[in-house]
């Protein structure tokens, strides 16, 4: 009973110690690459491939990196698998609203103009520009040569530029 | 050319502006989500702890099986045993085989012999009918 207790009891210390850890990481990643739609499903089947994960983690790859891979392995599988456009702003209760307006229209711009792109281009312009990832950890997470990262966040720049064009967004 | 490149730079250094700055913010999550997920991984939890304990205890794993490596060593004797066997039999068989066939050529060779000594002393009787011999075996 007291060894339960005790177990009990360092399970919910670990949890939350890694909870802290991991949630805004997963949080801004998961909401960057599939919308409000899925985000919390998503987010928890990414936390739960990280808990059984970090025992197998040799320290060797940057923690980083290596949490990013994880989490956006989880992402992947679920747009594979449901292979729809993620919508970033349909319940209008959840969109941030902090800022001026009309940094908020970009903002919805913004996500509006990257819910058409390919999961690829997208989950390399969530790394590089809003996770703040350098080349070299986006190549970590992405399991990609530093040059082909350079290339495809080139293409994706490019492919994000004509989504603008398109729906009339003027830099 | 050149126009082009710098247009494509001055358009680049642009979207990375704005890229930088309008990050925005992130949605919050539902206040159930934290003991959601506290459940689900106490459920794996459980379900690693059961996985990893033994089905049965360790004295009675050993009890349910004989010593595995005496057999082992069984087979590997009877199987040579056999082995030896079966070539002893099959030499000892093609042994008595020749020797039979070598006794069946000797005997034959001799009724021959002693077929053809017949007909030359018969012969020789007729040709000389005084002189007769009978062969000598």
């Amino acid at each position: 009973m007291e060894a339960g207790y005790t177990a009990q009891l360092n399970l919910e210390e670990d949890f939350e110690q890694f909870y802290v850890q991991v949630f805004p990481m997963i949080r801004a990643l998961v909401f960057r690459m599939v919308g409000l739609d899925s985000m919390e499903d998503v987010m928890q089947e990414s936390f739960l491939r990280l808990w059984r994960a970090r025992k197998n983690f040799r320290g060797e790859a940057n923690p980083r990196s290596w949490m990013y891979r994880i989490a956006l392995s989880a992402v992947m599988d679920h747009l594979r698998s449901k292979k729809k456009t993620p919508r970033y702003f349909e319940d209008s209760e959840k969109i941030p609203t902090d800022g001026n307006q009309a940094q908020v229209e970009n903002h919805q711009l913004l996500f509006k103009a990257m819910a058409t792109l390919t999961e690829d281009h997208r989950a390399i312009l969530s790394l590089f520009y809003f996770q703040d990832l350098d080349l070299k950890a986006v190549s970590e997470v992405l399991s990609l040569p530093e040059g082909t990262v350079k290339s495809r966040l080139h293409y994706a720049k490019k492919a994000l530029l004509e989504r603008f064009e398109r729906i009339g967004v003027r830099l | 050319m050149s126009d082009e490149i710098k247009r494509d730079d001055f358009l680049d250094t642009k979207l990375e502006k704005f890229l930088r700055e309008n990050k925005g913010d992130l949605p919050p999550v539902s206040p159930e989500f934290k003991s959601k997920l506290y459940a689900r991984v106490q459920a794996e939890e459980k379900e690693a702890m059961a996985e990893t304990r033994p089905a049965i205890s360790v004295p009675q794993m050993y009890s349910r099986r004989p010593e595995p490596i005496f057999f082992r060593r069984l087979s590997y004797i009877s199987f040579i045993s056999v082995f030896i066997l079966i070539t002893a039999l099959s030499f000892y068989w093609h042994k008595t085989s020749l020797r039979q066939s070598a006794e069946q050529s000797l005997e034959s060779s001799r009724i021959e012999n002693y077929l053809i000594d017949s007909y030359s002393v018969v012969y020789e009787n007729d040709q000389n009918p005084d002189n007769s011999t009978m062969p000598i075996k």
